[in-house]
């Protein structure tokens, strides 16, 4: 598939799109399109916290310091949750497929592009209420296309692609919850 | 045709957004969009004011003369810059570094800039003498200033050296020579001696104040309150201490219209901290021992 069509397919015919990328694993290309929209939304984040910040603070210089790490972290997270989502998969259904996914996942991150555009141009038109809405409506189709990717990547039916999205959070939940009342009881003195 | 033409809009919608930002991100919503007609400079004085080396590198919590005064040289020589402002945030300092940075502001004002104090929550001492340099001194009804006056400390801990054993060998070309000593009291001559130089340094400082306060408060009346009192912006424009009371934003303003600038001209900080020093200042310790020793401090 020729890039342009890809950027098109997994903006409005995911599943297909996804599907085909889930067998062909451009890595590559999945990792630059990862990247650029990283970049990309580090310099619109920068213009819009700006736009709202003082002229006597310090935040300025360390915007960037905290932009890299956040952009370093997410691009570490992409390769851990690929790993993660495979390692399950294999664990429950059977079925891994890092590499695939590792792409499918780079690839949904594409909408993600246009959330912090589309803020900041609600920003410059100064209505912003529309730009919290399209935020959410973009984290959303982000979201979508991610237990897509884990459904064409990993062959799974979307109620299993959901589970399977679920599944780490539960697990967080879960221990989270296990640590407080271990640190209740610790403090009750009970333990 | 129409992929192409849905990508093409995107990607331009992208661009615009993204030059628009890289350009915003120039300058924040509250630095005046006014480019190009002229700036107010701000240099910032946070925390105690001293000379270079005077702190040791883990203790940047203090404002450092030298720079200030290079900031305020690079600001003079500027035609951008067409008034300046001081956010003194400071408690004071040695009495050395104070007198500099006065006499660069006066050298600055002789270019016909103005230059407008702004207080945050402490301008005393040292803080209140460099704002005295100043055109216009702006002051938060809270702000604690005040603290017009003269210190120098010793400590005496040769009783504690006592129970310690140790005992200090002195020999010395001058009876002078070993004055503020901490292992014995202060002579009584000692004492008048460097009562002198605190009153001395302390004549100084009314000068200072009467020179900056010229027209508003009379010699005697800056004496009258020069006792080492800390007082709030309110009493201080009462008094005749400050002139306006307002925040950072309302001193901006006051510079820019003494500079006949527009109303949205750009501001500039001229000294704002590297990310060591904010970094530092976070995370160094406080002293645990007041500072002492051969130092003046307002």
């Amino acid at each position: 598939m020729v890039w342009s069509e890809v950027l098109y397919g997994v903006l409005f015919e995911p599943r297909a799109t996804l599907r085909s990328l889930s067998i062909e694993r451009p890595v590559i290309p999945a990792i630059v399109t990862f990247l650029a929209v990283a970049i990309f939304n580090l310099t619109v984040y920068r213009g819009i916290i700006l736009k709202q910040s003082y002229a006597i603070n310090d935040l300025e210089q360390f915007l960037w310091l905290y932009q890299i790490m956040g952009a370093v972290f997410s691009f570490f997270m992409l390769f851990v949750m690929a790993g993660l989502f495979s390692l399950l998969s294999e664990l429950i259904f059977n079925k891994p497929n890092a590499s695939g996914l590792l792409v499918c996942l780079g690839f949904s991150s594409l909408p993600g592009i246009l959330g912090p555009a589309l803020y900041y141009s609600a920003q410059i038109i100064d209505i912003q209420w529309l730009g919290v809405l399209c935020s959410l409506v973009i984290g959303v189709w982000m979201l979508v296309l991610q237990v897509l990717s884990l459904a064409e990547a990993l062959e799974l039916s979307t109620g299993q692609a959901v589970a399977l999205f679920v599944l780490p959070g539960v697990f967080a939940a879960i221990a989270l919850v296990l640590v407080i009342a271990i640190f209740a009881l610790f403090g009750q003195g009970i333990i | 045709m129409g992929k192409k033409l849905v990508m093409g809009i995107i990607i331009l919608f992208l661009l615009v957004m993204g030059t628009l930002s890289i350009r915003s991100a120039g300058r924040s919503a509250d630095t005046g969009s006014g480019a190009g007609k002229g700036k107010v400079g701000v240099i910032q004085i946070k925390g105690a004011l001293t000379e270079t080396g005077s702190e040791s590198i883990l203790s940047a919590t203090g404002s450092d003369a030298e720079k200030i005064m290079e900031e305020i040289r690079k600001a003079a020589k500027r035609d951008d810059i067409k008034a300046l402002v001081l956010r003194i945030n400071s408690p004071g300092g040695t009495s050395v570094a104070a007198q500099e940075v006065g006499i660069e502001l006066d050298r600055f004002r002789k270019t016909g800039k103005p230059v407008v104090t702004s207080m945050g929550d402490v301008c005393a001492s040292g803080g209140y003498w460099v704002a005295c340099s100043s055109d216009r001194i702006i002051a938060n009804p809270s702000t604690l200033t005040g603290s017009i006056g003269v210190i120098m400390e010793f400590s005496n801990l040769e009783g504690l050296y006592g129970k310690i054993g140790i005992r200090e060998e002195v020999i010395k070309s001058g009876a002078y020579k070993d004055i503020g000593s901490s292992t014995r009291q202060l002579t009584a001559d000692e004492r008048v001696m460097l009562q002198n130089l605190v009153n001395d340094s302390y004549s100084q400082f009314l000068d200072q104040v009467t020179r900056g306060r010229k027209g508003k408060m009379t010699r005697e009346e800056v004496t009258n309150i020069a006792d080492g009192r800390i007082i709030s912006g309110r009493q201080g424009k009462e008094l005749g201490l400050v002139d306006d009371l307002g925040n950072y934003y309302d001193a901006l303003a006051i510079a820019r219209k003494m500079a006949h600038l527009e109303n949205d001209s750009e501001v500039e900080v001229l000294n704002k901290p590297g990310i060591w020093e904010t970094l530092v200042a976070d995370v160094s310790a406080q002293r645990l021992l007041p500072q002492q020793g051969w130092q003046l401090r307002y």
